[in-house]
């Protein structure tokens, strides 16, 4: 349920859109578009014959009677099969006779009449108000359904919705459609608003039915399923045995057939609005086809309520209710659009024309009669409003007093039946020759009241407006006349009744009367011409020119026909063509009756000259050429003029012979006027000529002198003299005369003060002045120089109101110059000046021109040369920056730039120079900068420059200050030099790289000559040391012997008595210590052998650690190194600290010996040297998975954490200058990466440190 | 094809196709009477009514755009009624 504000505001919403529209259209059409004239928005109009009644009673009358509904569709696409014949005869009827409704037509047809016009209308109006009631009653019971009040209002506004939807309906009505008086003008906003009206309904019914069909139940064979094993089996079913069901069926198509063109509102859209007949046949099958659409999901709709168990009461409203209480609310206020546009364009079309027919029809006629409602003449319009607001309350009354008691449909028949009375007179008068006015009025007259007395009472007796009795026993008891059963005819439908009574009636008398009654020769005429009607044009008629009707083409070819038979092809063609030109026709394609009575006129008069005026009058009344009816409206024409003129056929005769005798003293006095236009004419043109002449020289010297002899040539003057202001304006010079006339010219006459003389004195008045020599003028005209003067003229020459100069005309007769002719030498003058004018200026613009192109030429080259400026500019592959000294703005950047930085040429111009300069110092001050560049012109620094996305740039930018005149600017040029910046950084560290090799190169260098040297010198140490091996092995053995002698020897000595040679001996003994010396005797020899043996481990170490002729990989003992290189540098360590050996069974490894010696002996060295008194140093080596490790700890200073990570890097030292290279680290750890090993160090400073090596066992080196 | 859009063009079929229209928009009634099921009942009025804006359709695009008028000297030709 929706509130009624809600609704209001839907409603009101959607009118406003549609008035959008409407307004949009008209205003287009203005404009020439064509929106509203086109055939398919002419077509869909017509749908505004889907009604209520369509939107919501076709499912009514499904639900109650079965497929009858469908009647009222079909029937209206029988009677559009014949539409091409009869509907276009209407549209052509209605151009001509400016038609402007169903009455009017009517009217116009039998002899516009009044009566028949006011009855046509008074059956409109009352045929129409069931039709306005049905709406009203739509629209109300719609709007109380989806508000939910129901019966019991529950605000003001669904209490009073009915009154509020007829002002609103009046208030579109008048915005709509009567918004101007004059109603045959075509309301295209209208008609396009209708158009989208019945878009909306068709659409809003098609989505209820697909939602009932498809959402509420499984498509159309659910739908007929359910319905079929339902109490409503038989719904569709129809009784074809009982003749009552083709009675019915007949009526209902009667009707509806009658209803699609004669129901006034279709009357109006498809006749009044038609703009062309073409489009008729785009209507004839695209509004059959919207019928079958609307009505698709018509029988669903009711089966779909039935089925659902509403009642069979309420299927008026299914389309409504069940969206609203089964559906999306959305959907229900759509169909509830749906049908409230239904309602609005018929009550709106309906009540416009209405409106228009009684105020025609009825209110104007009173007007004519009653003399005192003549003011409201001016105020028609009102009257219109009035008509449309009183239709509408009527209908409102009529829904009101007795809607309650008929469903929509019934009311709506009501109206078709009423409207079924014009068919009768309309297609009797389109088809038959003898329909007369008296059948029409007759006709009409009774099928009214019969509809009344048959139809519209019985509603009233229903409704209890009228007693029952009038329907049970007849008016005054009489049973024959019965409303219900007239003439005693019963067993039919109240509607065949009525149906078959009314065009009883109806057809009979309209027939009957016809042929009876006299008609007049103007409802002759016009019965021909709307039954002849399609013999015309339409092309020709829907032009509009409904007096220019006759085509000239046809009746020159019959003219020539004519002339043929007497004249030759060339003669023939001459007349016609001097015919043409009198009658004024020469150029026209389509001409009126009167240029054509003029062209007959004109040629027969032109024929008479070659075989005499009788018999080219006889040859021209038998010639056709003027058929019947053009001459009756030729008669018409002169009739109708005599008769507005008012005048007896005696007066007539006398004003034509006082005409004649005017017209010889006219023919006298203009062949006079014709003489002395012809020369002035003469004079006119020549001056004309010479004026043209003159504008076509643009020099002025050449131009002054050429006028002068034009003048004095054309115009046979004796002299012709121009004189023109000085810079003073006090004196006229001579600037051109006459040389023809005059050799040498007097030089009082080379210039002329002004105000004196006839020339000073034409310039100071600024008119013409004239003089002629009758011998006493004191101008004294005749001269010397020009002795044959005799008048003389001067006129000034004026530009733009500036007297410039003056022309000086002398003729050598009297009285040449006179104010006949004054006025061609004062156009000429002004050409003259003209010309002048001109021709200074030309000369002042093409010198302009000329600068201006040589202007143009430099600045096109220079734009060139801008523009390749430019195009050098933005190609350079660097940033160039162009900015404001004063402000720091950016002026102009290149591509380059904004590839550079990120930034569009746009942003750049809104930003500053130190919007991008990155990493300024505080000091930096963008004024000093300038001031800095204004003193030395340009700089060059290396800076960053910011991106746009915040990253930074390095850059060199070259800037230079640039003064230009009174301008100057900043002009940079930046580099990336990120490229160079990597390079450089390459470069170093190629440079480290290749110093670090270099130093390794050396070390390696060094130490394969210090294994050369050690190799060398282990070589000649060794041979000496074998001498001094084996000599100290052979003196060992000769001292034991020695020895084991003197030992025997003191036996002997100590066991023989001499003992003085025992005290000697043992004396000597004591004195060289040969105890002493036995005793250590034994001890030297072996410290030799040990020193000799001990060099010779020495020099075996070092030949070991030298490992000269071991350069290559191959397996070796790790600890046998490490013991060789402990014995090489034991020296250096001996004093510093001990040497602790853990080694593990190591397996061999596939190494370069040398190399390795040479990392153990880094470690070793650097591990004494962390040690600064006395220390310990502990080689372990042990087996890992498939590695072999080998640790060397001291417990020296440790390294600092801060230094730890950098120990391995080349040339990093904690040592003083000069004593360490910082390189030995560094080689270690590329000798166990070159083993494929891995060396690490552990250091806590002050506790010492640890290297560990760790190398693969399967060297793959 | 050209013969056909000539006989389209001519009054006389248009009122053969108003006698088909009758026919067929009352033929239903007797020959589906003893049909209780709507569903042939509807598709007997839908289709033969689609026909003939079928029809109507063609007989629409075959008119010539300008209206030939009659003229009345062109006898033979016949007149509209």
């Amino acid at each position: 349920m929706f509130s009624s504000v809600t609704v209001i505001s839907a409603v009101c919403l959607y009118v406003a859109f549609l008035f959008i529209i409407a307004l949009w259209v008209e205003k287009g059409s203005k404009t020439g578009r064509k929106l509203a004239r086109s055939p398919a928005v002419y077509s869909l109009a017509l749908a505004v014959y889907c009604t209520s009644w369509t939107f919501y009673g076709s499912v009514g009358k499904a639900a109650s009677s079965g497929m009858l509904f469908l009647t009222i569709y079909l029937g209206p696409t029988m009677a559009i099969v014949l539409w091409w014949f009869v509907l276009r005869k209407l549209v052509r009827l209605k151009t001509i006779n400016r038609t402007t409704s169903i009455a009017d037509f009517i009217s116009s047809r039998y002899g516009k009449s009044q009566s028949l016009a006011a009855i046509a209308t008074m059956l409109a109006l009352i045929g129409t108000t069931p039709y306005i009631a049905l709406q009203l009653k739509a629209v109300n019971t719609t709007f109380s359904i989806i508000t939910g009040s129901g019966s019991a209002p529950d605000s003001w506004i669904q209490s009073n919705v009915g009154p509020i939807v007829v002002v609103l309906m009046a208030l579109f009505t008048i915005v709509f459609g009567v918004r101007k008086l004059d109603p045959t003008e075509r309301h295209e906003g209208m008609v396009t608003a209708l158009a989208v009206e019945c878009v909306v309904k068709l659409f809003a019914f098609m989505a209820a039915g697909i939602f009932v069909t498809y959402f509420m139940y499984d498509g159309f064979g659910d739908i007929f399923t359910r319905l079929s094993a339902s109490p409503f089996k038989d719904l569709l079913k129809t009784d074809g045995s009982d003749v009552r069901t083709y009675m019915i069926w007949s009526t209902y198509l009667l009707i509806s057939m009658s209803a699609i063109l004669f129901l006034p509102r279709q009357f109006h859209v498809a006749v009044v609005e038609n703009s062309n007949e073409n489009h008729i046949k785009t209507a004839v099958w695209m509004f059959p086809l919207y019928m079958l659409l609307i009505n698709i999901f018509v029988v669903p709709i009711a089966a779909g309520g039935l089925l659902k168990g509403y009642s069979v009461q309420q299927a008026d409203t299914f389309v409504l209710s069940l969206p609203l209480n089964h559906g999306p609310s959305i959907l229900a206020m759509l169909v509830f659009i749906g049908g409230f546009s239904a309602a609005t364009g018929m009550i709106m079309v309906s009540s416009m024309t209405t409106s228009t027919m009684m105020t025609n029809h009825l209110f104007l006629p009173v007007i004519e009669r009653i003399k005192v409602l003549a003011p409201l003449r001016r105020h028609l319009l009102k009257v219109r409003w009035f008509g449309v607001i009183a239709i509408l309350f009527i209908g409102y009354a009529f829904q009101k007093l007795i809607g309650d008691s008929h469903t929509l449909v019934n009311m709506g028949i009501i109206s078709f039946v009423a409207v079924l009375q014009f068919a009768p007179p309309i297609i009797g008068g389109l088809f038959w020759r003898k329909a007369g006015k008296a059948g029409a009025l007759l006709g009409l007259s009774s099928g009214f009241f019969m509809w009344c007395y048959t139809m519209l009472l019985p509603s009233f007796a229903r409704s209890g407006w009228l007693p029952d009795g009038f329907l049970d026993y007849g008016p005054f008891g009489i049973n024959y006349l019965k409303p219900e059963s007239l003439f005693g005819l019963t067993g039919v439908d109240p509607l065949v009744h009525t149906v078959f009574w009314t065009m009883f009636f109806n057809i009979g008398l309209y027939i009957l009367g016809s042929l009876f009654a006299e008609k007049s020769k103007n409802e002759v005429n016009l019965a021909n011409d709307f039954v002849d009607i399609m013999e015309f044009d339409s092309a020709v008629i829907s032009r509009g020119k409904e007096s220019a009707c006759i085509k000239l083409e046809e009746k020159l070819t019959s003219l020539t026909d004519l002339l043929g038979q007497y004249l030759t092809a060339e003669e023939a063609g001459n007349i016609i063509n001097k015919s043409l030109i009198k009658a004024g026709i020469k150029d026209e394609k389509i001409i009126t009756i009167a240029d054509l009575a003029q062209l007959t006129s004109e040629a027969e008069n032109f024929l008479s000259g070659f075989i005499g005026a009788a018999a080219a009058h006889q040859a021209f009344s038998q010639s056709g050429l003027i058929t019947k009816r053009e001459k009756r409206e030729l008669s018409e024409m002169y009739a109708e003029i005599l008769a507005d003129m008012s005048v007896s056929p005696e007066e007539i005769q006398k004003k034509i012979d006082y005409y004649k005798d005017r017209d010889m003293l006219m023919a006298r006095q203009s062949a006079e006027l014709e003489r002395k236009v012809k020369e002035r004419t003469r004079d006119l043109e020549a001056a004309a000529e010479l004026g043209h002449a003159a504008n076509s020289i643009l020099d002025p010297e050449k131009l002054r002198q050429q006028v002068v002899d034009m003048i004095q040539e054309r115009f046979g003057l004796y002299y012709v003299g121009l004189y023109l202001l000085d810079d003073t304006r006090e004196w006229a010079l001579l600037h051109a005369y006459s040389t023809e006339t005059v050799k040498v010219i007097m030089k009082s006459r080379y210039r002329t003060k002004i105000g004196e003389g006839i020339i000073g004195e034409s310039i100071a008045n600024a008119r013409a002045s004239v003089a002629d020599d009758t011998g006493n003028n004191k101008t004294q005209l005749s001269t010397p120089d020009l002795p044959d003067t005799r008048s003389e003229i001067a006129l000034p020459l004026r530009i733009h109101d500036i007297i410039v100069g003056a022309i000086d005309l002398r003729s050598s007769k009297f009285n040449a110059f006179n104010k006949d002719n004054l006025p061609v030498f004062q156009t000429l003058t002004d050409q003259i000046a003209m010309a002048l004018n001109n021709a200074q200026l030309y000369n002042t613009v093409e010198g302009e021109l000329t600068e201006r192109r040589r202007t143009e030429t430099e600045l096109e080259e220079a734009y060139s040369n801008l523009k390749l400026f430019r195009d050098l500019i933005n190609q350079s592959h660097e940033a160039i920056y162009v900015c404001e000294p004063a402000t720091a703005r950016f002026l102009d950047v290149n591509n380059a730039a904004c590839k550079m930085l990120g930034y569009s040429e746009e942003e750049f111009l809104k930003m500053k120079v130190i919007d991008i300069q990155s990493a300024l110092p505080d000091s930096y001050s963008w004024e000093m900068h300038v001031e800095t560049l204004k003193e030395k012109e340009s700089s060059f620094i290396e800076g960053e420059h910011k991106r746009k996305d915040g990253s930074t740039l390095p850059v060199e930018v070259s800037i230079n200050y640039i003064l230009r005149g009174k301008k100057d600017y900043i002009v940079a040029v930046a580099r990336d030099i990120t490229s160079r910046q990597k390079a450089e950084k390459r470069i170093e560290e190629a440079y480290a790289e290749l110093k670090s090799t270099q130093s390794q190169m050396l070390q390696r260098e060094k130490m394969a000559s210090v294994g050369q040297l050690a190799a060398g010198v282990a070589h000649e140490i060794n041979n000496p040391m074998g001498y001094i091996s084996s000599n100290l092995n052979t003196l060992n053995k000769y001292t034991a012997n020695l020895l084991k002698f003197i030992e025997a020897q003191s036996k002997i000595i100590e066991s023989s008595q001499y003992e003085e040679c025992r005290r000697e001996i043992n004396a000597l003994r004591k004195e060289l210590k040969l105890d002493y010396i036995t005793e250590d005797l034994e001890g030297l020899i072996i410290e030799s052998l040990d020193g000799a043996e001990r060099v010779k481990v020495i020099v075996q170490n070092l030949k070991s650690f030298s490992r000269i002729d071991e350069a290559e990989c191959k397996l070796a003992d790790i600890n046998e190194c490490i013991d060789s290189t402990l014995n090489i540098v034991w020296n250096e360590l001996k004093y510093k600290a001990s040497v602790q050996k853990d080694y593990g069974e190591l397996p061999p490894v596939k190494c370069y010996p040398q190399q390795l010696n040479q990392v153990i002996m880094n470690l070793l060295v650097n591990a004494g040297h962390s040690i600064e008194k006395e220390g310990e140093i502990i080689i372990k080596t042990w087996n890992g998975d498939k590695t072999i490790k080998v640790s060397i700890s001291d417990n020296g200073c440790g390294i600092p954490e801060d230094k730890i990570g950098r120990i391995f890097e080349p040339f990093f030292t904690t040592k003083e200058i000069g004593e360490g290279t910082g390189l030995g680290l560094s080689i270690c750890y590329d000798i166990v990466k070159k083993h494929n090993g891995d060396i690490t160090v552990e250091s806590n400073p002050g506790e010492g440190t640890t290297f560990t090596i760790q190398l693969p066992v399967v060297s793959t080196i | 094809m050209k013969k056909l859009k000539s006989v389209l063009e001519h009054y006389e079929f248009h009122v053969l196709l108003f006698i088909l229209c009758i026919i067929m928009f009352f033929s239903p009634l007797f020959i589906l009477s003893d049909f209780s099921t709507p569903g042939p009942i509807l598709l007997s009025f839908f289709i033969p009514w689609a026909l003939i804006i079928a029809i109507l359709y063609f007989t629409g695009q075959s008119y010539s755009k300008r209206d030939t008028s009659r003229h009345p000297d062109k006898a033979g030709r016949g007149t509209d009624v």
